[in-house]
């Protein structure tokens, strides 16, 4: 077996008993980046010689026996607009070509002094606006499924660096799906935390209120082994949370007796894939087999989550984006006459189609007319939307939803059914408009052979939940988990 | 046609924190350019703020001496707009829900006592530094260490009907925010800065006429000149049946008038909505007693103070007051001393004179507020003459030495032996017969003339009054 | 409940290329009249939105921006390093004299 064909615990295991080390580790996976890389796109940035650099070190640590922690000496690759220090962050953006920031995200300090190595900064939607990662400026990334399908986006880079076995695992950012889609589409799983309960410091913010910071990893347990590590209070974060988390791999194993599955039926309307609702029957059947009761239920504001998460999303995300001006750094136009004209020359240059079209519309959003019936009328109704889910978990241990309506859609073709589109969005925003976890887990392959996924979602905080019923499904599910024939 | 001026005065104040108002950076005024800045208050990518717990205690310790209603629960806002000297493209200040509100300040308008209402006051963050290009330079500098300083603007309801009355609220607010040590105050470096909404209606007239903001004015007299200006201005249009534009102003010192900047664009749409990167702010009320009981004693009640205590008059405890510092020198002085008065007296003359000629602040003076009662002492025994107390003061400010030091060492002792009198009065009246028998004759300039005899040939040093009696005492003999 | 009729156009106020290019101004983009009309359809498509929300009664509802409904996170005010001022101006693309160089202003 290929060592870059492991997860993230059993190279671990690997580690512990020296059979390996976090050179070979390396090895393989800059071979495999070099097999592949080609193909899939990926990364924008590959940070080899960093990446040995760190290697070296651990694993004269590793010889001592100084064998700290689980992410010790293991790849991961970090989504671009995660600001990792020294090495260029662009967020997929042309504005941020050359920017190369002093400080290091938390999430990534916190992972680095775990021992983790970055190997790479992964391609990405534009500032995260996207669900295809077609929108960077810099490439377009492949699914390693099938290189004529998009990965998903924005973090679908992540996904495919992941997938394609070019990291162990990756860090990305979900502000309205942006881990969990792509996990789906590239067939793995993607956790978005509660909100407040990762930092996002250092993560470029395109919806303050609604992002968090997450993990794309090849199983649950890889994902409950980096999720310890991530969350936790962190004072540069005003938002994060100053409470307790669980420890994630305790009681990851336990078994799901008795687990009460709601199935909210809004998420099954049409729109959504006869084979997407068939495999996820088929896990549902599995569930049941391990003990756990299913029941329909209902999320009766879910079709307001829409305009909610559009409007605060667009609206934040104008004002966050307004730094990017070419004052103190990024991309600044030549040629202009004045401030105005260099504001205007660098910002319409600098930023694409798709971020210039939101940026009006959040602007729109904001002004002062239309502010009483946009974004206040907005964040009353989100109230209304998380008492609602709220309501649903003191009744229902867990919720479970199609991560998208569809496996991968093709790059360039868009997804042209507006019912499916309406779907993908509902799928995948209600949860950030709630700021509740949510985990995309595997669950079957279409008649194309490309990936299908499920989304457990739990209760704020309730990652323990999410965690123990993937595990569950995962290894007693019966369902064969594939990997991309690159 | 008479008109009544209506002005309103905006007030920003930089706190006197150690770090900024969302990030660690040292808070700190002339640090070399762009050396007090981070990734918060640079606006980098995925940086976000943290608010100083300093900057809501010295927000609320203003609000309590403002006699304000301090808001129990407060948020932040984004105000934004493109300026190169604004990092994130925003401003975190307040907007709808301000942490204090409905407070009000006192002034002495002649006689009476004025109300001026302040609406509110709430927290925001100062922007970077902008320099200038000259001449041909087509460019400017921005310097972000003053980006993410904490402010408090301070809002006066439209109360103030003269430029006096402006400066006199001024001149208290001032006063008031430095006896909390909540800021340095001062205006010529910025940490106190002031724009006014100025506007003129017919007398009567209830609806406000049309405003001008005024800006520039770096110091109490510029703001009530530029103010004298604009009541002048916009009279003139008035009456000459022209309309006010509703415009910012900026105030040019050196030529002593306003200028219109550009149309003051009324419409800008800062699309204020809530900062969600920071979390409410939820105050204590026990918290807000605690600190209202701790509050120093402020302004006008030391004035008052110092009136019962010290018996030295209402005008003379005003000016004392004014200033904290100086309030403070003087109650050192006068505390348990036989003549507060006279201690008043010279602080209010020679101290305050020749701090204004050196251009230093009272805590410049080298010498302790002791050393003053010494000198007063030190005239009061006939030791030294009024006029000889000025150059022993003169050199006590320079040099910060004791009085009876630098009396014998200036010479200046003045003389009042008795002994040492008769001598001297006996050799002047031999010496100078003519005056004599003048004054015998019924002129009595001739003492006068006498008098100065007896001080010329003591070099000054000699007691005058002393030597005017006797010299009475003996031409009427 | 009054129901908002033209959500975001209120008072006459048309949703026109003036519109567009206040907007644009607004968030310092060029305007191309050539977009305009793409941009107007974009607009009213997210305007249903806000009229989609007009149905639901918020009158007694609060506000939610923090889902934690967080409060009182505060710092105490402790001075610590900033950044080297050199590293500052690596990332600006034009400066001089240790600032960051911008057109000049004229005020």
């Amino acid at each position: 077996m290929n060592l870059y064909d492991l997860t993230l615990h059993e190279a671990h295991e690997k580690i512990l008993e020296k059979e390996i080390s976090s050179k070979d580790l390396l090895d393989s996976v800059f071979d495999r980046i070099d097999k592949v890389e080609d193909k899939v796109n990926s990364f924008i940035t590959i940070t080899k010689e960093k990446a040995y650099e760190a290697a070296n070190e651990i694993d004269k640590k590793i010889a001592q026996g100084e064998i700290v922690g689980s992410l010790l000496g293991i790849p991961m690759a970090v989504k671009d607009n995660i600001c990792t220090k020294d090495v260029k962050t662009t967020c997929g953006s042309k504005m941020l070509e050359n920017f190369i920031p002093p400080y290091n995200a938390e999430a990534c300090e916190r992972l680095e002094n775990a021992g983790a190595i970055m190997i790479g900064k992964t391609n990405m939607d534009e500032l995260g606006m996207g669900s295809s990662t077609e929108n960077s400026y810099y490439k377009i990334t492949k699914n390693p499924w099938n290189l004529d399908m998009v990965p998903g986006g924005s973090s679908g880079g992540s996904a495919a660096a992941v997938a394609a076995g070019e990291a162990f695992y990756a860090l990305g950012t979900d502000t309205g799906g942006s881990i969990r889609q792509p996990a789906s589409f590239c067939g793995i799983v993607g956790m978005k935390p509660s909100y407040g309960a990762v930092s996002r410091y250092g993560a470029m913010a395109y919806a303050s209120s609604l992002e968090q910071v997450g993990v794309l990893t090849k199983d649950v347990y890889d994902c409950a082994i980096i999720l310890n590590y991530l969350y936790g209070y962190d004072p540069k974060d005003s938002t994060s949370l100053n409470i307790p988390h669980d420890n994630f791999i305790e009681g990851l194993k336990k078994d799901i007796k008795g687990l009460k599955i709601g199935i909210p039926k809004e998420y099954y309307g049409t729109g959504i894939d006869d084979e997407v609702k068939d495999s996820i029957k088929t896990a549902l059947k599995a569930f049941e087999s391990l003990g756990a009761c299913i029941e329909e239920t209902s999320l009766a504001y879910s079709e307001y989550s829409l305009p909610v998460y559009y409007i605060i999303a667009l609206s934040e995300a104008s004002s966050n984006f307004s730094r990017l001006d070419g004052v103190r750094y990024g991309y600044k136009a030549d040629g202009y006459k004045d401030l105005d004209d260099m504001y205007i020359k660098s910002r319409s240059l600098g930023l694409g189609e798709e971020v210039k079209n939101r940026i009006l519309l959040g602007t729109h959003s904001l002004i002062d007319k239309n502010y009483k019936t946009h974004y206040d009328k907005a964040i009353r109704v989100r109230r209304l939307i998380k008492e609602d889910f709220d309501k649903t978990f003191q009744k229902y241990d867990l919720l479970i939803i199609p991560a998208y309506p569809t496996a991968a859609f093709e790059i360039g073709g868009k997804v042209k059914d507006e019912g499916a589109m309406y779907m993908g969005d509902l799928c995948t925003v209600p949860v950030n408009v709630a700021g509740v976890p949510a985990m995309t887990v595997p669950c079957g392959y279409n008649s194309n052979g490309l990936p299908i996924g499920m989304q457990l979602v739990g209760k704020h905080m309730g990652e323990a939940t999410i965690l123990r019923a993937g595990y569950a499904y995962e290894n007693n599910a019966g369902f064969t988990r594939l990997k991309p024939k690159l | 046609m008479r008109y009544e001026t209506v002005i309103g005065l905006e007030v920003h104040v930089e706190l006197s924190t150690e770090s900024k108002a969302f990030c660690s950076c040292k808070n700190e005024f002339g640090s070399e350019v762009n050396t007090n800045c981070c990734p918060v208050c640079l606006g980098y990518p995925g940086a976000l703020p943290v608010l100083n717990k300093k900057v809501v205690e010295y927000a609320v310790k203003a609000g309590l001496a403002l006699n304000c209603d301090i808001s129990l629960y407060s948020k932040t806002d984004r105000k934004n707009y493109f300026y190169p000297d604004l990092p994130k493209a925003y401003q975190i200040s307040q907007d709808d829900m301000p942490i204090c509100k409905n407070g009000f300040i006192e002034i002495e308008a002649g006689e009476e006592i004025k109300k001026i209402g302040i609406t509110r006051i709430h927290i925001e963050e100062d922007a970077g530094k902008l320099l200038h290009g000259a001449g041909d330079e087509d460019y400017s500098l921005v310097d972000f260490n003053r980006a993410g300083v904490p402010l408090i603007e301070i809002v006066s309801e439209p109360d103030i009907r003269s430029p006096e009355e402006a400066r006199l609220y001024l001149e208290k607010l001032k006063s008031i925010l430095e006896y909390l040590e909540i800021s340095d105050c001062k205006m010529q470096e910025g940490s106190l800065r002031c724009d006014a909404n100025i506007s003129l209606r017919p007398v009567d007239e209830e609806k406000f006429g049309v405003k001008s903001e005024i800006k520039n004015m770096n110091s109490m007299k510029s703001l009530e000149r530029a103010l004298e200006f604009e009541v002048k201005r916009q009279t003139e249009l008035l009456l000459q049946g022209e309309e006010v534009a509703p415009e910012t102003r900026r105030w040019d010192d050196a030529k002593s008038v306003t200028i219109a900047m550009r149309a003051k664009d009324k419409t800008y749409d800062y699309r204020n909505f809530p900062e969600a990167d920071l979390v409410p702010i939820v105050l204590e009320p026990e918290w807000i007693k605690e600190i209202k009981t701790n509050l120093p004693e402020l302004p006008d009640f030391k004035r008052n103070r110092f009136v019962n205590q010290y018996g030295i008059p209402k005008y003379d405890a005003s000016v004392l007051t004014l200033s904290k510092d100086l309030s403070v020198f003087f109650e050192r002085c006068a505390k348990d001393y036989k003549n507060p008065k006279a201690v008043s007296n010279w602080i209010m003359g020679e101290v305050l004179r020749i701090l204004k000629e050196r251009e230093q602040e009272i805590s410049d003076i080298k010498f302790p507020p002791e050393y003053l009662r010494e000198l007063i002492d030190l005239i009061d025994e006939g030791l030294l003459s009024s006029s000889a107390a000025k150059l022993v003061f003169e050199e006590m400010f320079n040099t910060g030495k004791e009085p009876k030091t630098l009396l014998d060492k200036l010479g200046l002792k003045q003389i009042s032996d008795e002994d040492a009198i008769v001598e001297l009065v006996n050799e002047v009246l031999a010496n100078n017969q003519e005056s004599v028998e003048a004054y015998k004759n019924g002129k009595s300039n001739a003492l006068k003339y006498l008098v100065g005899q007896a001080m010329k040939i003591s070099k000054g040093k000699a007691n005058p009054k002393m030597i005017n009696s006797m010299l009475l005492e003996k031409l009427e003999d | 409940m009054k129901k908002l009729s033209r959500i975001g156009l209120k008072g006459g106020e048309k949703m026109d290329k003036g519109y567009i290019e206040y907007i644009c101004s607004l968030a310092k983009l060029e305007y191309d009249e050539k977009d305009s009309d793409r941009i107007i359809g974009k607009m009213k498509a997210f305007d249903k939105y806000a009229e989609k929300l007009a149905d639901i009664d918020t009158k007694d509802i609060k506000p939610l921006v923090n889902i934690n409904e967080t409060i009182n996170v505060l710092r105490d005010d402790v001075v610590m390093p900033s950044l080297e001022r050199n590293i500052i101006l690596e990332n600006a693309p034009e400066k001089l004299y240790g600032c960051i160089k911008v057109s000049k202003i004229i005020e």
